[in-house]
């Protein structure tokens, strides 16, 4: 499988975290060439950070727990080496930025490291400045990382990883928080790393169509079966359909060979195969009814700085709006304002009848669901069944629909478990349970999928839909914009100041550089998801029974 | 490298051991105001970032300033000044309740305020990372902990905020203290679990090297025999006992000092991106803390002291300890000092 010395190797490895039921690694075995770039990916829980964890010794000397065979790093068994030795080769950055600094300017943050392992100043200065141009930051040097952005935060990360001259590095889902633009600069940032310095990376990531068109290998991690390894285009054919990026789903479909893994390659397959899309779809005309929100020249800000400017939209019934806009522009505040959890500038709002500028909080929060960043957040009682209760009874619904609430999110099994026992898929699972709890009319959702796998993915997209069909309307903010073209309705555009654009969804994404779609780049027009390229090439597909349908992700044959 | 306004972390932690004396060891009204209105000076100098953001820390301050001052009205059956009696047979509150015990209270209510003032001073103005790069290399285990307890505060409150904020959408409010209590273990696991993760990015870039060389037990043991001498040496202090204080206090040092040195051996030495330079604003801040201490020092322990009890009189006034007191408001006049020079 691989070519080359292995540079990492997991030997026999078995891991179980502290106090938790089951072993997350088993009797695993991998090995890693040197240079290569390999993706892991694979539901939550299913061991991707432990595997990137265990390659600087965080796991097991930082996690406890038990740990079984050995893994060795560039020939050194990690069991007997401390992480801050293990630095000096494997370079961790992990997926939040804005909780990973330790300096507060650019420049200390990526010499922290060169000091600790005493490298003289002469030799010191000359890395920092190497580490600045191999990411791109020079120009931020002097800034403090508070005034960075998401993405500029995640690179000045990558450049104090770099800094120490690793020769493997271990990215956590390095973009997960970024909006596309500054996923994309990361990712680039890693690929000329690989390509031109030979560094190996072992990086985890959820959306695949970000990283697939750089890796060399792919790993699908799959407990309780076999994991797939291999060349993407080997992996992505035999993988869940679900796990496959647009491109290489529309590959599957058509039948091509090789699978195309990028746009430019699915392009040139296009012109090769004279394959032609099915008609160009057209947004469906907005609902006639009495918006459940609205916003008329709204401003919000912080102290000196005014975050949105006489922004005016509104929500009807039965839409789902996606709000979406780079890191900054005030996706969140805007959530948080129509809630009432931040100050009204100027402007008015209307959100189910209240009046965020007069209505509490709390009055708000009875008849609007809000799924916070940090989901788990939401869960606060004792055990998961007393939260939906609670949620129930302050929305005065029927507690006797505690057990089909429970059951709609499969909670029922875990209802006498506290929320803090509970694994990161559960806790988003219950969490909408609360935040769906007595029906509310109107959704707010900020971030849902971050850091979620594909497959709940597809599984929230089929909520979304039914929700819709309910009249429920959902405002959602994200910077997921093939999860937008699969369930939005509309789609408001965040810009510097306030809104740039909004309209339909293919109105807005259709030729967007930043918030294209795969399929978008490639057909042009209002073609976003592969369900839309394909739907009238197969007549009968509509018909097509279950298993052939992919869950708001497209389909396949 | 530099800590807010400019000033090095070495000299705000200079300053801010002299301003906890007064408010640690005594009640005396006129000594808590000198320091208390050089602290406020020192924040209103400060950028208006390093002020923004902390009033709920202060006006925990004022709570807990009025909970002393209720406590020690309710519970204190001493003074001459009485304000009312309420009959022996009322339980817990019978007896005299007296303007001494309010004066007590709200003495200890300022010296609470003013040590809150202090530390979050000192948070605003601290930088962390630079005091990690001052630490030896012996004290790595130190300074993680040490990181760990300095992320662990704020990010409980960030958790408290964020559930709060949780509580209120889902139409819920906090109520009583029950509902208080029960927000405790997941304060507790939020604080944890973001100060775990702090430690987690020290150790991955690599925050004290390579392991220091092996030592013998009597060198292991010195840090621990220097603290526990300091200790000693501000409870002598705060006893009165100079002489002994002063002992234990070089004792102290000096235990401290050969666990430096003593790592000075190890295998890898850190160096250093920017150097601290230690300025002539740093000498002024340095100046004015050692000339406050010196001041404490020699006016003695009962120039701080002050009894409302049994008689209430009025506090005396010392000049040269207020005098020395304001020698805390340094930094103001560092920082005019950097701001005239730009």
């Amino acid at each position: 499988m691989t070519a080359g010395v292995p540079d990492i190797r997991f030997e026999d490895v078995s891991f179980r975290y502290p106090n938790a039921d089951r072993a997350v690694l088993r009797e695993f075995d991998w090995e890693i060439a040197e240079s290569e770039l390999v993706v892991l990916a694979g539901e939550s829980g299913s061991g991707k950070s432990t595997i990137l964890r265990c390659l600087n010794g965080l796991v097991p000397h930082f996690s406890g727990g038990e740990f079984g065979g050995r893994v060795l790093v560039r020939g050194e068994d990690t069991r007997f080496l401390p992480t801050r030795a293990l630095a000096r080769s494997v370079g961790f950055v992990f997926q939040d930025p804005g909780a990973h600094s330790v300096s507060t300017t650019v420049e200390d943050e990526i010499a922290f490291g060169l000091e600790q392992l005493g490298v003289p100043v002469p030799a010191m200065r000359r890395r920092v400045e190497e580490a600045l141009d191999l990411t791109g930051t020079e120009r931020l040097r002097k800034r403090s990382l508070d005034t960075l952005s998401g993405g500029e935060r995640q690179r000045v990360a990558l450049a104090a990883a770099l800094a120490l001259q690793p020769r493997i590095l271990a990215l956590d889902e390095p973009t997960s928080q970024l909006d596309p633009a500054g996923a994309e600069d990361v990712l680039d940032a890693v690929r000329r790393l690989n390509e031109e310095l030979g560094i190996t990376v072992i990086m985890a990531e959820q959306r695949l169509e970000r990283v697939i068109g750089m890796t060399d290998r792919l790993r699908i991690l799959q407990p309780g079966w076999h994991d797939l390894d291999g060349h993407p285009d080997e992996v992505l054919r035999r993988c869940d359909p679900r796990l496959a990026p647009p491109v290489a789903l529309l590959g599957r479909t058509a039948s091509w060979s090789p699978l195309p893994l990028t746009v430019k390659d699915a392009r040139q397959m296009v012109r090769k195969t004279v394959f032609e899309p099915g008609p160009a779809p057209v947004d469906p005309p907005r609902p006639e009814t009495e918006p459940a929100i609205v916003v008329d020249r709204l401003a919000v800000g912080y102290q000196r700085e005014r975050v949105l400017e006489s922004a005016s939209f509104d929500v009807r019934p039965g839409e789902l709006v996606a709000l979406m806009g780079r890191n900054g522009t005030g996706k969140s505040t805007l959530l948080r304002t129509l809630m009432g959890l931040h100050a009204v500038d100027s402007g008015r709002i209307a959100i189910a009848g209240l009046d965020p500028s007069h209505d509490r909080t709390q009055a708000i929060g009875r008849r609007v669901g809000f799924l916070p960043q940090r989901a788990s957040s939401l869960l606060f009682h004792e055990t998961i069944g007393d939260d939906v209760r609670a949620a129930l009874e302050s929305r005065g619904a029927a507690v006797e629909g505690l057990d089909a609430l429970l059951d709609r999110f499969a909670l029922a099994h875990l209802s006498d478990r506290s929320p803090l026992d509970l694994s990161a898929g559960e806790q988003e699972r219950a969490a909408l349970a609360v935040a769906l709890a007595g029906h509310p009319p109107v959704l707010l959702l900020d971030e849902p999928t971050r850091g979620m796998d594909a497959i709940r993915k597809a599984e929230l997209a089929e909520l979304f839909e039914e929700l819709r069909a309910a009249g429920i309307a959902m405002l959602m903010a994200t910077h997921d914009v093939e999860l937008v073209a699969h369930v939005a309705t509309r789609v408001i555009l965040l810009g510097d100041g306030g809104i740039v654009a909004q309209g339909g969804t293919r109105e807005v994404l259709a030729g967007s550089l930043s918030f294209g779609t795969q399929m978008n780049r490639i057909f042009g027009n209002g073609w976003l998801t592969v369900d839309d390229v394909l739907r009238d090439r197969l007549p009968d597909w509509d018909n097509a029974g279950s298993d052939a349908r992919l869950v708001g992700w497209g389909r396949i044959e | 490298m530099s800590s807010q306004a400019g000033i090095d972390p070495r000299a705000w932690l200079c300053w801010a051991g002299a301003a906890l004396l007064v408010p640690l060891m005594g009640r005396n009204p006129f000594a808590l105001a000198s320091v208390l209105l050089a602290v406020l000076a020192v924040r209103e100098a400060l950028p208006p970032e390093a002020r923004a953001g902390w009033s709920w820390v202060i006006r925990l301050g004022l709570v807990f300033g009025a909970i002393s001052v209720l406590f020690n009205l309710l519970t204190v059956r001493a003074g001459n000044r009485v304000i009312v009696s309420i009959p022996e047979s009322v339980p817990v509150l019978g007896g005299d309740l007296t303007v001494n015990s309010v004066v007590f209270g709200l003495l200890g209510g300022l010296a609470v305020l003013t040590l809150v003032l202090i530390g979050i001073t000192l948070s605003a103005v601290l930088d962390w990372s630079a005091m990690l790069r001052l630490l030896p290399q012996s004290l790595t285990g130190a300074g993680v902990a040490g990181s760990v307890a300095f992320s662990f505060f704020p990010q409980m409150v960030a958790t408290y905020r964020e559930v709060v904020d949780a509580q209120a959408v889902r139409g819920e409010e906090l109520r009583g203290p029950r509902d208080y209590l029960g927000l405790a273990p997941l304060l507790l696991s939020g604080g944890i679990e973001r100060a775990v993760t702090m430690s987690e990015l020290l150790e991955s870039r690599g925050f004290g090297g390579a392991p220091p060389r092996r030592r013998s037990a009597w060198i292991k043991l010195c840090p621990a025999s220097g603290l526990a001498a300091i200790c000693v040496a501000v409870y002598g202090f705060a006893a009165g006992e100079l002489v002994q204080a002063l002992v234990a206090g070089a004792a102290g040092m000096g235990l401290l000092v050969v666990t430096v040195l003593a790592s000075r051996g190890s295998d890898v030495r850190r160096t250093r991106y920017r150097s601290l330079v230690w300025q002539r604003t740093d000498w002024i801040v340095l100046l004015g803390a050692l000339l406050a201490v010196g001041t404490v020092i020699l006016t003695g322990r009962d120039a701080l002291r002050y009894e409302p009890y049994p008689v209430l009189v009025w506090p005396d006034a010392s000049l040269p300890l207020t005098i020395g007191l304001l020698c805390l408001l340094g930094p103001v006049v560092a920082i005019l000092w950097r701001e005239r020079a730009r």
